[in-house]
């Protein structure tokens, strides 16, 4: 048999849900490849592969999950494969080498074989030095890989992966990608869902999914040579992006101001003890610019944006927004400031309205101000059916616009963006690159991190951050060139290895 | 087996190293036993009352000096009436003691005297006590004076011991009954925070898709905090006896089994709780409205359970919490009692099984 998953017309409904999860979905897997399941948030991913495991049973229609009934022999089918969840399913207050232990013990991996898988493993994630550390104090890049060294013991015939790798550093992804690629053997079946698209276009064959639908099955070469040809014509087949100006730029007014440097960071330093998270960090963003943080993780950019806007103090240097000093006047500066933070910050069991409401009225807006631009901002976001549903409930891509919603109601005429897009499908953020782009038009000054390489090229100006370092500063073009890269993902890995190895001579 | 083992290790790891789990099992408690040390007494304190002369007689001074040295009352002689009652009414008097003016001549004709008595009646508990000191000391007072024969004698003289509590000192038995809130607190509070815990950081889902089964996440849970329960108790018995002097008559031995029958039925409520809650902020929540409260309140520790409404003192027959007040004070106070322990014991015992037949019957080994 040469198909490891056979799925027959499933369909899935959540308890309380008036819609199809999953909807009529007809695939089947193919044994030893690995295949992606590329689609939007909400599309209906982790559902799927839930009820390929067994953890969901099908409201209707059949899986065959190597060759076994997930709903009666899910035990059967857990003994067979390795399951990585999105939020990893590490346990935080264990070390690396206890939740090694605790999960090969779970899969009764045999005592004798243990300390060899061990090593392997090791060896592969890199692991060896942090092995008593706790899993809560590894950075997002490490985690996964201990993650997926979990999913990975006792050598399954299926591996399951639920979008290991958002908001992780494009070098920590190419190490994911070829610590499954080389452990993995002719006999594993590999399920991999992923909102990256150049992760996506790499593998064997591929599922795009959107609304509960299976929208094409195929080798994800056939959809575009290269990765920006696929993205479109995936876009294309979820409906498409219709490109248009930003309708929050259109009328975005600022206050008049002559400062030519909205932000300036002086020498920044953050030491923790003997280690410094950020140290010595200088730059100054151009009025209206969108400066992009890039770095793997734990290289101290979140230290670093929460130095800019005062909520930690440095240990040495000082920042001023609009030439307003952040250490000696913390919330005259913050004032200035709309700050979306990487985890997603709004209340969420309040609804829509109520958060927009709430955020309006701690940016100092109130009465018909606050009514007008809160209408506003519902009608350029079309939040509009939203507006009673709690914001917990919201699909990433809404709640990452209400967050945006509420960072720019009180027109700050400068913006922080940590890590605003992770793990959002590819439409959702073209749209929200055209706001950003439509406000720096209008004269905001940006700064943002991301770990998607494409958007780095919307960014005038990139800083590169190693190890709470400033290792190159420039245009995106100017990065590419110094590196002698072809693109800026290389650029990326390129000028980081240098900087390792000028680490080490 | 090995499975279970590499749980139960994880748990260990996971109470050692998150503060919050020792908190509960050692700080808190103690915290509350110190509350009821010295926060808490049931007892009767000196009660300020006022007193009102109408009567001027010199004879009554022995009166007046029969309440100024009871060591129950702290008594302050007014002339100004109204004043009295505004210092009652500002909270000042407890209540106060009107001996009206022909107190002594209704005496001395073998005349009923009156005495007007006043107690401020918004704290029922201290207007009792109001209510009978200053009969007493009159009746004291009466017996001692030469006016003793001048009623009839009385028919019945009775004479009161307090058993098992000579000193009636409440907190003799409060402190072992808080052990049982306490007892409570770590069965429920604990256990409701740690399965909701997993599955809001995701382990849960990760670990059921391992060769883990029902029975091996069960007793993963009630293993560990069984043990932990069971240090805390160890802990607060010689808080109790070795540092407040507390008296124990009954037998360890007992104590040790009923405790452990206790703890099981209660954490197989814990359990129950968060079985159903995949929040951990909804069930720490519920572990209080619908574990610890009830168990604070209609235990019987607080308020005598004879006292409620027919339907509360039904609805106590299935709060573990009770048996164990029950029997605890008693293995306290007046030593090991079989009718008393063997009851209390066989009913924690059907509740902890009936739980932890519900909890088996309710943990999930699915997403949902």
């Amino acid at each position: 048999m040469t198909n490891a998953i056979e799925i027959k017309d499933l369909a899935y409904k959540f308890k309380n849900s008036k819609c199809f999860a999953l909807n009529n979905i007809c695939a089947n897997i193919k044994k030893g490849v690995i295949t992606g399941i590329v689609g939007p948030d909400s599309a209906g991913k982790t559902t799927l592969l839930r009820n390929i495991t067994g953890l969901l049973v099908p409201s209707s229609g059949t899986v065959r999950t190597l060759s076994l009934n997930p709903k009666t022999q899910k035990d059967k089918i857990n003994k067979l494969t390795g399951y990585m969840p999105q939020k990893f399913g590490l346990y935080e207050d264990l070390s690396v080498r206890e939740n090694l232990e605790l999960y090969s013990k779970l899969k009764e991996i045999p005592q004798k074989d243990i300390q060899e898988m061990f090593k392997k493993l090791y060896k592969f994630t890199n692991l060896e030095a942090f092995k008593e550390r706790l899993a809560g104090k590894l950075s997002g890049g490490m985690k996964q890989k201990l993650a997926l060294a979990c999913a990975l013991l006792g050598k399954p015939e299926l591996l399951i992966l639920d979008e290991p790798s958002v908001g992780v550093d494009p070098i920590s992804r190419k190490d994911l990608m070829s610590m499954v690629r080389a452990l993995s053997s002719e006999h594993t079946t590999t399920i991999w869902s992923t909102s990256y698209m150049d992760e996506a276009h790499s593998f064997d064959v591929c599922i795009v999914m959107n609304k509960g639908k299976i929208i094409y099955c195929g080798k994800p070469q056939d959809l575009g040579n290269d990765t920006k040809n696929f993205e479109n014509k995936v876009i294309e087949l979820m409906g498409g992006y219709n490109k248009k100006d930003s309708a929050l730029a259109k009328d975005f007014e600022l206050k008049k101001y002559d400062i030519l440097y909205p932000i300036e960071a002086d020498s920044l330093e953050k030491k923790y003890g003997d280690f410094y998270a950020v140290k010595n960090n200088t730059f100054c963003i151009k009025k209206g610019e969108i400066f992009g943080l890039l770095g793997p993780n734990g290289a101290g950019k979140s230290t670093s944006f929460k130095m800019m806007c005062g909520l930690i103090k440095p240990s040495y240097g000082n920042a001023k927004i609009m030439g307003e000093d952040i250490v000696k006047n913390p919330s005259k500066a913050r004032s200035y400031i709309g700050y979306m933070a990487q985890k997603f910050s709004l209340y969420g069991n309040l609804d829509v309205l109520g958060n927009l409401n709430f955020f309006a009225g701690i940016y100092g807006l109130y009465g018909k101000q606050r009514d007008e631009e809160i209408k506003k901002v519902v009608e350029v976001f079309e939040l509009e059916p939203y507006l009673k549903q709690d914001a917990k409930e919201l699909s990433l891509g809404f709640k990452q616009r209400l967050s945006l919603a509420c960072a720019i109601m009180h027109k700050p005429p400068v913006l922080f963006l940590d890590e605003p897009t992770s793990g959002v499908d590819p439409i959702a953020r073209k749209e929200f690159w055209s706001h950003i782009k439509g406000l720096s038009q209008r004269g905001v000054t940006t700064m943002i991190t991301t770990h998607f390489m494409d958007e780095a090229h919307y960014c005038d100006r990139i800083s590169l951050f190693f190890k709470g370092e400033t290792i190159a500063l420039g245009t995106p073009a100017e990065l590419i060139e110094k590196a002698k890269a072809k693109n800026m993902e290389e650029a990326f890995s390129i000028l980081i290895e240098r900087s390792k190895q000028n680490e080490q001579t | 087996m090995s499975r279970l083992s590499a749980l139960i290790k994880k748990e260990f790891f996971q109470i050692i190293r998150d503060p919050s789990s020792i908190m509960i099992a050692f700080v808190m408690p103690l915290m509350l036993l110190l509350i009821y040390m010295y926060g808490v007494n049931l007892d009767t304190s000196r009660i300020k009352l006022g007193l009102k002369f109408e009567d001027m007689t010199p004879e009554l001074s022995t009166l007046m000096y029969a309440f100024n040295t009871s060591k129950y009352v702290r008594a302050s002689v007014y002339e100004n009436t109204e004043q009295m009652y505004k210092d009652l009414t500002k909270g000042k008097l407890n209540g106060f003691v009107v001996i009206p003016n022909n107190f002594m001549k209704d005496i001395l004709r073998k005349n009923t005297a009156n005495v007007q008595i006043v107690t401020d009646g918004s704290e029922v508990n201290l207007s009792n006590y109001v209510k009978s000191y200053p009969v007493s000391i009159i009746q004291q007072w009466l017996n001692e004076s030469v006016y003793k024969y001048y009623g009839k004698k009385p028919l019945i003289n009775a004479q009161i011991r307090y058993w098992y509590n000579q000193d009636i000192n409440s907190h003799h038995f409060i402190l072992p009954g808080s052990l049982a809130i306490t007892m409570t607190l770590i069965g429920m509070l604990l256990t409701t925070l740690v399965i909701a815990r997993e599955w809001e950081r995701g382990t849960m889902e990760a670990v059921l898709s391992t060769h883990i089964t029902k029975t091996d996440i069960i007793l993963s849970k009630y293993i560990p905090y069984f043990i932990l329960g069971m240090i805390s108790m160890a802990f607060n018995v010689f808080v109790c006896v070795a540092i407040f002097k507390i008296p124990f008559r009954g037998s360890y031995f007992i104590l040790f089994l009923v405790s452990s029958l206790f703890l099981f039925s209660s954490l197989g409520i814990g359990l129950f709780i968060s079985s159903n809650f995949k929040d951990q902020f909804l069930a720490s929540q519920s572990a209080l409205s619908i574990g610890f409260l009830p168990s604070l309140l209609l235990s019987g520790l607080t308020f005598p359970i004879s006292s409620m409404p027919q339907v509360l003192q039904e609805f106590t027959k299935i709060i573990p919490t009770r048996y164990f007040v029950t029997f605890i004070q008693s293995e306290f106070l007046t030593g090991t009692i079989w009718q008393i322990v063997l009851f209390n014991a066989v009913f924690l015992f059907v509740l902890g099984t009936l739980t932890s037949f519900i909890v088996y019957r309710n943990i999930k080994t699915r997403v949902e």
